[in-house]
């Protein structure tokens, strides 16, 4: 089972480019799919939920080719936006049910039995009868990812789907993920790199609309290893380093000083304190050095 | 702070493409109708002296109402869409944030909304002045007037009337956030004047003052202007015009004030119900082992049949998300409440009650309510449509199974289950109203056929059409304003001068029923315009599958691409296909409207021919005619195929004292007449539209000599959509106009009383006085036929009955056949039998006008001599065929089917029609038929004038004093009614003209009636009997007013012909305040 982009290319028509060239094959697991803010991510998950057609560029799962063929794709495709809403008043028994029968379960017995088995599995059983109008943040995540589960798909598309969730919420959520990803193609996009360090066996990284890398996350930290250090140097005595380095990131100790994480092949400073890589730190210095 | 929210808001809308597009729209049809009013398109229109002039206070004032109504659509979208844009894109979870407070946030807006509508309704009106500047004054149309009518018609109703609906538009869209809450207020807005206005039928005042337009007031206010007065004066405003305005200006910013001190800049909704965000009681964390696994027990089908099934569900679920809105329900609750009042009125008009019949609840009252179901459609659709992407659910529908057909079927499927809901409404109110009216012939059936046969499929056009549109135009406002455009471009056609159904959209000819005949043969027609309508619709089906957003689209560009890679062959191939088999239906539709298009049916044309016809045969309008004395006819009724043939010999006499050598004959205008003029006459000259021929005889015919001429004549064939003939399946009513007609008969009518020639002939007919008619008339089997005079024989030959008529005496040239399956109703009364042919269940009346028939026998026959006939029938014809009326035709009177359904319980109320209307029509036998007048002005007076008076006389005989004052009252509002309507001198009864019914009835009535009170009834009496008794079956020398009014006077002392004077050779002699008298 393989899901192929082959240089898929978008340009908006107030001239932004979305996706430029991408490529690339995904096997079942969870490829978690990271970018800053409006580096392509949704318009290529979009474009994957044949959502929206590619300038150019040709997309298959396994031999069928995508965009000629979208129903029978999206018998595969279980997608979950990353915004979106429901009608009012409507239970989440209820608008499943509904989601079931747009996804292909005409018969009334298999598709109670399915909903059920979605609420059962993202937690949801209890508010079955509440309307989904009215659930928290956590919850109508746990709702999308239980529609998006209703026609088995094989191709799992889900859009930043942590983003605003408390903690506990977050994890349960991820829960639920990892519990569908091992068998499926799992597309997972977000901003938090913890997300990715806890579920990914897979991760690409993108930015102005181009794919810049596809690693594991635990080849990306093993790649740095010996190679990020701290430091309360400030920006412009490191820039005196006759070593090449990059900072990577900041932030404050309790004494309210600035503390930098840097990437030098060697430690550049004395007063650099080699630290143990994080996966955030391969995420940056992907983004920086372009 | 204030003035920022306002100014943005403006800003906001003057730079809206879409505000441009209204403003365009709504100027060019304010000065295309006002163009075309004028008659700016087809010329002028001389309607006989008697012009509204458009540009008066009182045109412009009317137009403005009619116009309010159309902007009224505008006023839903800049009421509500103001406040509604920020909750649509969540900016007021910001804007609340801001250091506004909310009256500046509140009264910024509606500023603005008022602003915008100020904009808006100007720059439409002045649509009405470029017109009337375009037009000029040289038009007959126009008059100099000042801008101030304008102005006042505009500050008056039209802008404040925007306003009133606007602010509450503003607040019912606070309030529930949702924009279509808006429309639907407009709509019931509109509603609730058509309720207020039958709820306060009878209270005019009440009307006047509660009515939110303020049309009443106006309406009220000009009650009793003329033509003349509407024509020249100022708009009228008392008092109940202003306080009408008051009380709507008050209401409307009462309730904002109280929405205003409700509202908080919330996040949340005006209206809090329920608690707020769920929270879950125990958290689980799921155990590891849930994993989905391939779960093989559950099917997923995918075959058409499994899509079909998934289809009803998925309408059953669009359906009911439309069904349980408060949207729907209130348009339910007032579109009900308005149709129960007007299916209530429907049976009710001033002058009589009829039955509640499922017919008449089929006619206006649905076409009505049709509108409501259509401009519903419009909106509902537009909801369902929107609805996915309006709770940003469509992205994860749209990444599903599902296929654009069924997505888009979905929601015709549900909105057709809404049209069968609102259908079902309507036959429940229907049926509730016969139970209230003790009226048990529930015809389940015929209303069922009506509404989910005829009218049903239809909908469905509109539906298609709607989702269609709704689909091409992702904004709403566009796609209501294109679809509300549609819809009033095909009712202003015929005001275009376009006839075609073919161009009519999803409009159909509007049918008419009748319990004898049906829809006789307008279905055939209907089913092909049905068929042509739903052929279009297919292929609107077809592209919308193609055009249907699915996804997400940024641009038209990803849009064409998207439409374009869905055009697969087979669908290009389909859609090419249905179009090409829709034009040719609609070319083969059009050359069936057209079939007999040779004969003359634009009105220019007819002008033109008809001038040309005077000019080229008015030459011949004074020669010398024999007089038909007798007619042989042999008519053959054809019922089941709509046809008949006809063989018709007349006996021709010479009774002038001069030779005759050249005959005049005009045929039948409907009708192919082949003259038998072999060996007879030779043809000199023939105009074959106009059916004139001139014939030279062989043979000069001498003084008293005579002379046979036959003809045969059958009715031009009908077509699918034109009817030619008057026979139908059942109730055939066909009248003397199928016969040929000798001389010119397009001479000068009502001839001034000063003309010497004016007794020489009588006001009926040139060509003949009094004739015997012999009919052998055939039809099929189970109809009875009926003609003239008594009926000599019957019998029947295989399935066909032929009876024999023959008149007794000669009678005069007005006949009628009739053709249908009767029941009969027969007494006597002395030696004469009274006969009452009617359609079966119509016998509500039969008592009363067989009893108006002997009261009338027995007055008349006493005073002004025995009734000359054996036998008289009441023949009911269908209400389809004829406008309604009752007429005196030898010894028949055809009566309309209408007379036969009027609910006669309530007469104490009303006129007792069924009664009156057989006295009335009997007594013209001696006023009318034995004694006819001169073809001369004031005819009608020695007519209607003094049969009314005979009648109101019989009247008080039967149902006395109280009753007859009712009666005279009725005549006066006839006559006042009517007199609005004259734009010429009124003249006195003694000049009247044919067309002056409210004259010749109303005031004449009234006259005799004063005048015999004032002589003595005796005296007057006796009068009519010294009448009756000089001219009875004179065929030389006509009696004009002037010989009556001489009778009269020389029974009379000098101050009574003072009288006599006021009332018969005055104008008028009718103050207003009679209805004191008569009340």
């Amino acid at each position: 089972m393989i899901l192929s982009l082959q240089n898929v290319s978008k340009t908006y028509s107030n001239g932004v480019k979305a996706m430029d060239q991408i490529s690339f094959d995904l096997s079942p697991g969870m490829l978690g799919l990271l970018g800053p803010n409006g580096a392509g991510k949704s318009s290529l998950m979009r474009t994957i939920a044949t959502l929206q057609l590619p300038d150019s560029g040709k997309l298959y799962f396994n031999d069928l080719d995508i965009f000629s063929n979208k129903t029978a794709f999206r018998k595969h495709l279980g997608y979950l936006p990353q915004e979106f809403g429901v009608y009012p008043k409507e239970t989440a028994y209820g608008l499943l049910n509904y989601f079931a029968l747009l996804k292909g379960i005409s018969s009334k017995k298999d598709r109670n039995k399915m909903v059920d088995s979605v609420l059962e599995l993202t937690n949801l059983q209890e508010v079955r009868k509440k309307r989904v109008s009215t659930f928290s943040g956590g919850m109508k995540q746990r709702f999308g990812i239980a529609q998006l589960l209703l026609n088995q798909p094989k191709v799992i598309i889900v859009d930043e789907p942590t983003a605003g969730l408390d903690p506990a919420e977050r994890t349960r959520f991820l829960n639920v993920l990892r519990n569908i990803g091992s068998k499926n193609i799992v597309l997972f996009s977000t901003h938090l790199v913890e997300d990715v360090k806890e579920l990914c066996k897979d991760m690409a990284i993108i930015n102005k609309g181009k794919l810049i890398t596809q690693v594991a996350p635990s080849r990306a930290t093993e790649i740095l290893k010996g190679k990020i250090w701290e430091t309360e140097l400030t920006e412009k005595e490191l820039s005196e380093s006759s070593l090449p380095l990059l900072t990577l990131s900041k932030k404050y100790n309790e004494a309210n000083q600035e503390v930098s994480r840097i990437y030098a092949e060697r430690c550049p400073f004395e007063s650099c304190r080699l630290v143990s890589p994080k996966l955030e730190d391969f995420y940056f210095l992907t983004l920086k050095s372009g | 702070m204030k003035s920022a929210v306002f100014l943005y808001e403006v800003k906001t809308w003057l730079k809206s493409p879409m505000f441009y597009i209204l403003v365009l729209s709504f100027f060019l049809f304010a000065l295309v109708s006002m163009l075309g009013t004028g008659g700016y398109f087809d010329g002028p229109v001389n309607s006989g002296g008697s012009i509204q002039v458009i540009n008066s206070a009182y045109s412009i004032s009317s137009m403005g109402f009619l116009f309010t109504k159309f902007m009224l659509f505008v006023v839903a979208i800049f009421g509500g869409f103001s406040l509604y844009k920020d909750y649509k894109e969540n900016v007021h979870a910001l804007l609340y944030s801001f250091p506004i407070s909310k009256s500046a946030y509140l009264s910024g807006k509606l500023g603005s909304v008022i602003l915008v509508l100020l904009l808006f309704s100007l720059l439409t009106f002045s649509g009405i002045y470029f017109g009337e500047i375009i037009l000029g004054e040289a038009n007959p149309k126009i008059a100099a007037k000042p801008i101030s009518s304008y102005l006042l018609a505009f500050g008056f109703y039209l802008f404040p009337n925007l306003v009133i609906v606007g602010v509450t538009v503003f607040v019912v869209v606070g309030i529930s956030r949702n924009l279509f809450s808006g429309f639907i207020a407009v709509i019931c807005f509109v509603l609730f004047q058509l309720i207020l206005e039958n709820v306060f039928f009878g209270h005019r005042e009440w009307l006047a003052l509660l009515d939110p337009f303020g049309q009443n007031a106006f309406h009220f206010a000009t009650k009793e202007w003329d033509l003349k007065m509407q024509n020249s004066t100022r708009l009228p405003i008392n008092s109940l015009v202003i306080w009408n305005r008051i009380l709507w200006i008050f209401l409307a910013f009462s309730a904002y004030y109280f929405f205003y001190r409700k509202f908080n800049l919330q996040y949340g909704p005006f209206l809090q119900f329920k608690g707020a965000t769920l929270q879950e009681k125990k958290i689980n964390i799921p155990s590891a082992h849930k994993v989905l696994g391939p779960n093989h027990a559950i099917r997923y089908h995918f075959s058409w049949k499994a899509r079909i099934t998934t289809l009803g569900q998925l309408i059953i679920f669009d359906f009911k998300s439309i069904v349980k809105s408060w949207t729907f329900l209130v348009l339910c609750l007032f579109g009900g409440i308005t149709v129960f009042f007007i299916q209530l009125k429907v049976s009710k008009t001033g002058e009589f009650n009829l039955w509640p019949l499922t017919r008449l609840f089929i006619g206006a009252p649905l076409s009505f309510y049709a509108v409501i179901i259509i401009f519903g459609t419009f909106l509902f659709s537009g909801i369902l449509m929107r609805r996915a992407g309006q709770y940003k659910m469509n992205l994860m529908l749209d990444a599903t199974t599902i296929t654009n057909l069924q997505l888009m079927l979905s929601k015709i499927g549900a909105i057709s289950l809404l049209h069968i809901v609102q259908l079902l409404l309507f036959m429940l109110i229907g049926l509730a109203i016969q139970i209230i009216n003790g009226y048990h012939n529930f015809e389940l059936g015929l209303i069922n056929f009506h509404l989910f046969v005829l009218l049903f499929p239809i909908l469905l056009v509109w539906n298609i059409t709607s989702h269609f549109i709704h689909s091409l135009f992702p904004n709403l406002f566009l796609g209501l304003f294109v679809l509300i455009s549609i819809w009033m471009g095909t009712q202003s056609f015929e005001q275009l001068g376009i006839e075609t159904n073919i161009l009519k959209f999803a409009t159909l000819p509007s049918l008419t029923y009748s319990d004898f005949n049906g829809y006789g043969n307008q279905l055939n027609g209907y089913f092909l315009l049905l068929f042509y309508w739903l052929l279009f619709a297919l292929i609107l089906v077809f592209a919308n599958s193609v055009i249907w957003l699915r996804g997400s689209l940024t641009s038209i560009e990803e849009r064409y691409i998207l439409t374009k890679s869905r055009m697969t062959k087979p669908l290009s191939l389909t859609l090419i296909l249905l179009s090409v088999n829709f034009i040719w239906l609609g070319f083969e539709i059009y050359k069936l409207e057209n079939f007999d298009r040779n004969t003359i049916t634009e009105k220019e044309n007819q002008k033109t021919v008809l001038t040309g016809y005077k000019k080229e045969w008015g030459r011949f309008k004074d020669i010398t005619q024999p007089t038909i004395t007798d007619v042989y006819l042999h008519l053959d009724l054809y019922p089941h195929e709509n046809r008949f043939k006809a063989k018709a010999t007349y006996n021709l006499v010479n009774q002038t004292n001069k030779k005759i050598d050249t005959i005049f004959i005009r045929a039948g205008f409907d009708e192919i007449t082949e003259i038998d003029w072999q060996g007879l006459a030779s043809l000199v000259k023939e105009d074959n539209t106009m059916k004139s021929y001139l014939l030279k005889l062989n043979q000069p015919l001498k003084p008293r000599d005579s002379l046979e001429v036959s003809f045969r004549i059958k009715n031009k064939p009908n077509g699918i959509f034109t009817k030619n003939s008057n026979v139908i399946e059942n109730g055939s009513y066909i009248q003397q106009d199928i016969l040929p007609r000798l001389g010119y008969q397009f001479t000068e009518h009502e001839l001034p009383l000063t003309d010497t020639l004016v007794s020489s002939h009588n006001y009926f007919h040139r060509d003949a006085s009094y004739a015997n008619i012999h009919t052998l008339i055939s039809t099929s089997d189970g109809q009875i036929a009926l003609a003239p005079g008594y009926l000599i024989s019957e019998r029947k030959d295989g399935n066909r009955s032929i009876f024999e008529y023959r008149s007794p005496r000669s009678v005069k040239f007005n006949f009628s056949f009739h053709s249908a399956a009767y029941e009969v109703l027969e007494e006597n009364f002395g030696n004469v039998t009274l006969k009452l042919y009617y359609q079966k269940g119509h016998g509500f009346n039969n008592e009363l006008m067989i009893k108006g028939l002997k009261a009338s026998l027995d007055y008349n026959s006493k005073l002004f001599g025995e009734y000359p006939y054996k036998q008289i029938r009441i023949i009911e014809f269908p209400h389809t065929e004829k406008s309604f009326s009752a007429t005196l035709k030898s010894n028949n009177i055809p009566a309309s089917e209408i007379l036969f359904n009027i609910k006669s319980e309530k007469f104490n109320e009303k006129i007792n029609l069924p009664f009156y209307t057989m006295a009335h029509e009997l007594t013209h036998e001696w006023f009318g038929n034995q004694v006819m007048p001169a073809d001369a002005e004031g005819a009608k007076m020695l007519t209607e004038s003094i049969t009314e008076y005979i009648t109101l006389r019989i009247y008080e005989n039967q149902f006395g004093e109280a009753a007859a004052r009712k009666f005279l009252n009725v005549q006066y509002r006839r006559y006042k009614e009517g007199r609005k309507k004259e734009n010429r001198e009124e003249p006195p009864l003694s000049k009247v003209l044919s067309h002056q019914e409210y004259i010749a009835y109303g005031k004449g009535a009234i006259a005799f009636y004063e005048i015999s009170k004032s002589i003595g009834k005796g005296k007057f009496e006796s009068v009519l009997r010294d009448y009756i008794s000089k001219f009875r079956y004179e065929s030389e020398t006509y009696p004009t007013t002037k010989e009556f009014i001489e009778l009269l006077k020389n029974k009379t002392t000098k101050e009574e012909h003072l009288i006599i004077e006021n009332w018969l050779s005055q104008t008028s002699a009718i103050n207003l305040d009679y209805k004191k008298t008569y009340p």
